[in-house]
C-alpha cells in the first residue's frame, strides 16, 4: 500500500512538472504561429500598398487625395481608383480585405526636401504609410516611405 | 493436497542473494538528479532563446533600413549628383535635420547612414550605405550614377 501511494504521488509529481514542459510547449508554437500570421498579414498588406503607391498618376489634386490622414485614395498609371481605408481591423483595398489584425492605418505625406509635411497633393513626394498589425497582445509597428515614380 | 515445506526465498528468484535490483530511494535519488540537471538545461535553452535575435525583429531592422533607403534615394534627383554631399545627403541627419516621425528610429534601433564621394575611386558614383543595428540589424547599399 505505502508502495503504491508513493507511486501515485511520484506520477503526479512527475506529470505536473511534464504537463508544465509540454504546455511551454503548446504556449511556443500558437505564439510562433501568431507570430508569422501577424507577420505575414503585414508583410502582404505593406508590399501590395507600396507597390500599388508607387503607380500613383501623378502629384495633383485629381489624382491624390490626402485627407482624412486614415485612408487614402488615388489614381494609378492605369486610370484606375484605388482606396485603402480601414473597416474593424481589416485593411481593404477598394471595399475588399486585403489583410487581417491591422490597426492604427495612418498616411503622412512629405515634400521634396524630405523634411516638411506637404500641405496640398502638388506637393508630395513622399508617401509614408504606417500601421500596427496586432494579435492576442503580439504588436509590430510598421511603417514604409514610398516615392511614387511619377512625382518629380 | 501437496504443500511446500520450505519457506518462500525473500529475494527475486532470478538474481542471486544481493542483488535484488535498485531499491525506491535510489530511484528517487535518480529522478531528483534528473529533475535538477533538466531545469538547468532548461533554463539554459530558455536565456539563449530569449537573447537571440528574433526573425520579427531582423524584418523591423529590415523595414527601416528600406525606408531610409526610400527616403534618401530621391534626393539625388532633388538636388543632383554633384550637390548630394556627405552632410546634406540623408535629409534625417541634414544640417538642418528632418523632424519627421519616420527620422526616429524605433527603441533599441539605430539607423546610421553614410555617403561615400566615390566607387572604388570613381567619382562618377556615390555609395549609400544604410546600415541598422541594435536589437536586429540590416545593411542596405546603393550605388548613384552621375549621369
Amino acid at each position: 500500500m505505502v508502495e503504491m501511494v508513493l507511486v501515485i504521488v511520484l506520477i503526479g509529481i512527475i506529470a505536473a512538472l511534464g504537463s508544465r514542459i509540454l504546455a511551454s510547449g503548446f504556449s511556443a508554437y500558437i505564439t510562433g504561429k501568431d507570430l508569422i500570421q501577424t507577420d505575414w498579414q503585414a508583410n502582404v498588406a505593406l508590399q501590395r500598398m507600396s507597390r500599388d503607391l508607387r503607380m500613383v498618376r501623378s502629384a495633383s489634386i485629381a489624382d491624390l487625395t490626402l485627407t482624412p490622414g486614415t485612408e487614402i485614395t488615388f489614381t494609378d498609371n492605369n486610370a484606375n481608383i484605388i482606396s485603402y481605408t480601414l473597416a474593424g481591423t481589416s485593411l481593404m483595398r477598394n471595399g475588399q480585405p486585403l489583410a487581417d489584425d491591422i490597426n492604427n492605418l495612418g498616411f503622412s505625406y512629405i515634400a521634396s526636401d524630405g523634411k516638411t509635411s506637404a500641405a496640398s497633393a502638388d506637393l508630395v513626394h513622399y508617401i509614408v504609410v504606417s500601421f500596427t498589425a496586432s494579435r492576442r497582445g503580439l504588436e509590430q509597428n510598421i511603417s514604409a516611405v514610398i516615392h511614387p515614380r511619377n512625382f518629380q | 493436497m501437496n504443500k511446500s515445506i520450505h519457506p518462500a526465498p525473500r529475494h527475486s528468484g532470478l538474481l542471486p542473494q544481493g542483488m535484488a535490483g535498485l531499491s525506491l530511494i535510489e530511484l528517487i535519488i535518480f529522478i531528483v538528479i534528473i529533475a535538477i540537471v533538466t531545469s538547468g538545461v532548461m533554463a539554459g535553452f530558455n536565456r539563449m532563446l530569449t537573447g537571440s535575435t528574433t526573425a520579427r525583429q531582423l524584418n523591423q531592422a529590415a523595414y527601416l533600413a528600406q525606408q531610409r533607403m526610400e527616403l534618401i534615394l530621391p534626393q539625388r534627383q532633388q538636388q543632383g549628383f554633384l550637390s548630394l554631399t556627405t552632410t546634406d545627403f540623408d535629409p534625417c541627419t541634414a544640417s538642418i535635420p528632418s523632424t519627421q516621425a519616420i527620422c526616429t528610429a524605433p527603441t533599441g534601433y539605430t539607423i546610421t547612414t553614410t555617403l561615400t564621394s566615390d566607387w572604388l575611386g570613381n567619382t562618377d558614383f556615390k555609395v549609400i550605405d544604410v546600415s541598422v543595428s541594435g536589437t536586429g540589424s540590416a545593411q542596405l547599399q546603393a550605388l548613384i550614377g552621375n549621369y
